[in-house]
């Protein structure tokens, strides 16, 4: 307590005793000691109260809205003589926060505009990025949890939002007539038709849309008058590079003939019901076939006589997905076509390309954009193809694996981070950078 | 936009502005954009429900302000060093891409943004207001609020009133590195330049870059000779606050003094809270007192047209007295004391100025002086206005800015459906 008693401060004291009354003066004596002792300093910068509200940004809203500085009119870009885009989006799943967002960001830097992305239930990431961005992109968000209040800020700070999808999650039409839905629980079918709306309405409280497919966008202005762009999955450097390390890597094994099916989300056992027939028997007519199963699937939905020369390899990372596909001999993608699938992009081709390995899949949604039948792989358009098709490469495995290569050289100078009009619609780049 | 595009750095700034240097910031920021600038504003707030060092974009007169919220109970050296803060305002650099930071009142912001942009390859301006960067206190004022009057200020001297002498040695090293850092130091007066560069503040690098004040409009005149006419009292003014370092005490005693009561006296409350005269007694005090509230500068003429002296009693060696040019350019008569940057104008007596620490019995001598002379016109003073200061700021820059022009021309108006203009 010395410390506290040199003159300057005890004359202090008397001061306020004088001018104010010992009460006074002891609380005062009291909070400085106190601070001090906490090792707290004075601050210039006044504490100013939570003023109240339902989240976030309430308070601060409420303070701006009062001192006549709520509206942000200059266009950002004017302050920041440059692109800056604010991703915020619902990245939970791996593939789609792959392909609609992470690569986003190199396609982007290559152009000279910055892209940062938040998770939406990162709250003060996703208020931060908004702050000094000039586009606001949202992805596959529905208005539920805090995402209005984004959009709310994105409007004061005056930001165009772009909304962005792969699916067509506002579709009860499309939900309604998915094969794949039929193996979900009745609840869970109810739910996504449940939470259409809510995609809709927060996807026509943006400016503009931008979906994977042309498809899909024929399907959402079925939903929106807002203008629809195409924006293509393509194969990032990162997906380049490890698919050439996954290539290199991996055994020749010449013993056995490996097809593979991957699966990123549940619900593909529909689809995988359309070539089990042609699979069965292709397994069938050689003990040394085997199939790979990568990701999410039913067991309880694969044949009996299928399941002894089946292997499970589960969902991990993308690279070691990226690895364990390229031990592949090829890879099959059916899709059933109803109008959920024919939304569907190509990203499980650009896999299968990044690692060489040729791919048989159906002529529905992107696939055969990306699948050049009997160059890069084959596109069958009806049961019979399938086992065709698998056999064909069963035979000549020098012929599977140059296939293979040329599906890689394909993918390298169609469909890497280019700004070609089969990636991105021309609109949506002037969008960005006009 | 032809001109470069500055980045303010400020404590406070709108829309929570507070105290003349802020006001000097954002009125020469308003004047720099009128010149063709492209002017971003960086502040501090401090709000509970935000998180930490969070960033919040608002916009006061079609300025850019950018308020970084600075968590509660920041220990002493976070007010001079504040790395989180730094990164967070080196993270709006690399975005806002401005050509030159202009570093002004930075206490609790910390110096370091100096080293931030500097390591970014952008030329820094420093304007040293007050004396924060010498004095832990900011005001060279004891904790019993008396101006300590060192000059040149020695460290070793403070022993007796800083807390913890090395925590403020360590805070002066600090700053003074810091400070040389910058490309331009500016001082409001000189009286500033001298008594920092003396105290070893970046030594032979400063310029005296004068404030600018808001000059009357055409209306005020007419206001002020429109309230003489219908009251014949002499009316006084006093912005301080009931602050002793401002002065309060010595007006109280010297108007308790008075044997007259044939004025008026209007007493500013410049709280942010409108408390500043919360629980003053000015009861038995000869006149009448009125209490007139905080003002913008787009008020201040109709404060001004209600006084015709200004009572300026400050007890410390001010580095510029925003309210005395204000008051002389609208033909008001100042009282003051002899306090630092104050007296460095044209309609300065010297015989007049009261020395601090005089006591109340100069300054009731000169208030009663004033009464005897009424309410008569007077002449007011040249003083330079903020786009005076803003052009005297371009010239400072201009060897600054390379290839950046400095060219005057129209600020464009805001394009919010394209946003071509960032090109």
């Amino acid at each position: 307590m010395i410390r506290y008693l040199r003159p300057s401060l005890v004359r202090q004291f008397l001061w306020v005793v004088r001018r104010d009354g010992v009460r006074t003066a002891l609380t005062r004596a009291c909070t400085y000691v106190m601070s001090r002792r906490r090792g707290v300093a004075p601050s210039d910068v006044p504490r100013t109260p939570n003023m109240g509200g339902d989240h976030y940004l309430s308070g601060i809203w409420r303070s701006l809205a009062r001192s006549d500085a709520f509206h942000v009119i200059a266009a950002p870009a004017y302050v920041t003589r440059r692109r800056s885009i604010a991703l915020i989006g619902d990245l939970n799943l791996p593939q789609c926060r792959k392909y609609r967002v992470e690569q986003l960001e190199e396609f982007w830097r290559l152009r000279d505009v910055e892209l940062r992305y938040a998770h939406h239930q990162d709250v003060p990431r996703a208020v931060q990025i908004l702050q000094d961005a000039t586009h606001l992109m949202c992805y596959r968000l529905s208005g539920c949890g805090d995402v209005p209040m984004l959009l709310y800020e994105a409007r004061r700070l005056r930001l165009p939002i772009l909304y962005d999808i792969d699916d067509p999650l506002f579709s009860i039409s499309a939900y309604e007539t998915y094969a794949n839905m039929t193996v979900l629980e009745p609840g869970l079918q109810a739910h996504f038709a449940a939470e259409a709306p809510r995609y809709l309405e927060t996807m026509n409280g943006c400016d503009a849309v931008s979906v994977s497919t042309p498809g899909l966008a024929d399907h959402a202005r079925l939903y929106t008058s807002r203008p629809v762009f195409v924006r293509r999955n393509f194969a990032d450097q990162a997906t380049l590079r490890a698919g050439q390390q996954a290539m290199q890597a991996s055994t020749d094994n010449e013993a056995a003939f490996r097809v593979a099916f991957a699966s990123g989300s549940q619900g593909h056992e529909a689809d995988f019901k359309i070539i089990e027939a042609e699979l069965t028997a292709f397994l069938a007519a050689d003990g040394n076939r085997r199939l790979m199963m990568l990701g999410h699937f039913e067991r309880r939905h694969l044949p009996t006589a299928i399941a002894r020369q089946t292997e499970w390899h589960s969902f991990t990372d993308y690279d070691t997905y990226l690895r364990t596909l390229a031990q592949a001999d090829c890879v099959v993608m059916p899709l059933v076509g109803d109008p959920f699938n024919r939304c569907k992009s190509a990203v499980r081709a650009i896999d299968a390309a990044a690692v060489g390995t040729p791919a048989i899949c159906s002529a529905v949604g992107d696939l055969p954009q990306v699948v050049r039948h009997d160059q890069t792989g084959f596109v069958a358009r009806s049961s019979r193809d399938w086992g065709g098709s698998l056999n064909t490469l069963a035979r000549d495995p020098g012929a599977a694996r140059a296939m293979g290569l040329r599906a890689r050289r394909n993918l390298e100078q169609h469909w890497s981070a280019q700004a070609a009009p089969h990636i991105v619609d021309p609109d949506l780049m002037d969008w960005v950078l006009a | 936009m032809s001109g470069p595009h500055i980045l303010i750095v400020n404590v406070f700034f709108a829309p929570n502005a507070y105290g003349g240097a802020t006001i000097v910031a954002e009125e020469v920021a308003h004047a720099l954009r009128r010149k063709g600038c492209l002017i971003t504003a960086i502040s501090l707030i401090s709000r509970a429900e935000l998180a930490p060092y969070a960033v919040i974009k608002s916009e006061v007169n079609g300025l850019t302000s950018y308020l970084v919220n600075v968590p509660e109970g920041r220990s002493y050296a976070a007010r001079y060093n504040n790395a989180d803060l730094a990164e967070s305002i080196g993270g709006l650099i690399d975005r806002l891409v401005p050509d030159l930071v202009h570093v002004h009142c930075v206490q609790d912001v910390g110096a370091g943004v100096i080293e931030v942009a500097k390591a970014r390859g952008l030329p820094v301006v420093l304007s040293v207001h007050d004396f924060w960067w010498l004095c832990e206190r900011q005001f060279m004022i004891t904790p019993d609020q008396r101006y300590c009057g060192q000059a040149p200020v020695c460290l070793s001297r403070c022993r007796g009133c800083v807390e913890d002498f090395s925590a403020a040695r360590t805070r002066d090293t600090y700053l003074k590195r810091q400070a040389a850092l910058a490309d331009i130091v500016t001082y409001p007066s000189q009286f500033a330049r001298d008594l920092c560069e003396a105290s070893g503040l970046a030594p032979g690098r400063g310029t005296v870059w004068r404030n600018g004040v808001c000059l009357p409009d055409s209306t005020y005149f007419v206001a002020q000779t429109a309230r003489r006419a219908t009251d014949a009292r002499l009316a006084f003014g006093y912005l301080g606050g009931p602050a002793q370092i401002k002065g309060w005490p010595d007006i109280h005693a010297a108007f308790a003094g008075l044997e007259r009561d044939d004025f008026t006296m209007h007493l500013v409350d410049g709280a942010l809270d409108g408390g500043w005269w919360t629980g003053i007694d000015l009861t038995g005090l000869p006149g009448e007192w009125q209490i007139h509230p905080r003002f913008s500068q787009a008020e201040m003429d109709t404060f001004y047209a209600q006084i015709d002296v200004l009572l300026f009693p400050s007890q410390w060696k001010e580095t510029f007295g925003l309210a005395i040019r204000e008051a002389l350019a609208r033909g008001i008569r100042v009282i003051q004391t002899d306090s630092g940057g104050t007296v460095e104008h044209s309609g300065v007596v010297a015989a007049d100025l009261i020395p601090i620490g005089a006591g109340p019995a100069p300054l009731r001598a000169q208030i009663a002086a004033q009464m005897d002379r009424g309410i008569g016109p007077t002449a007011p003073v040249h003083v330079a206005t903020y786009d005076d200061q803003a052009a005297e700021l371009l010239t400072l820059i201009r060897p600054l800015l390379g290839d950046v022009s400095c060219r005057p021309e129209a600020t464009p108006a805001a394009r919010p459906d394209s946003w071509g203009s960032a090109a």
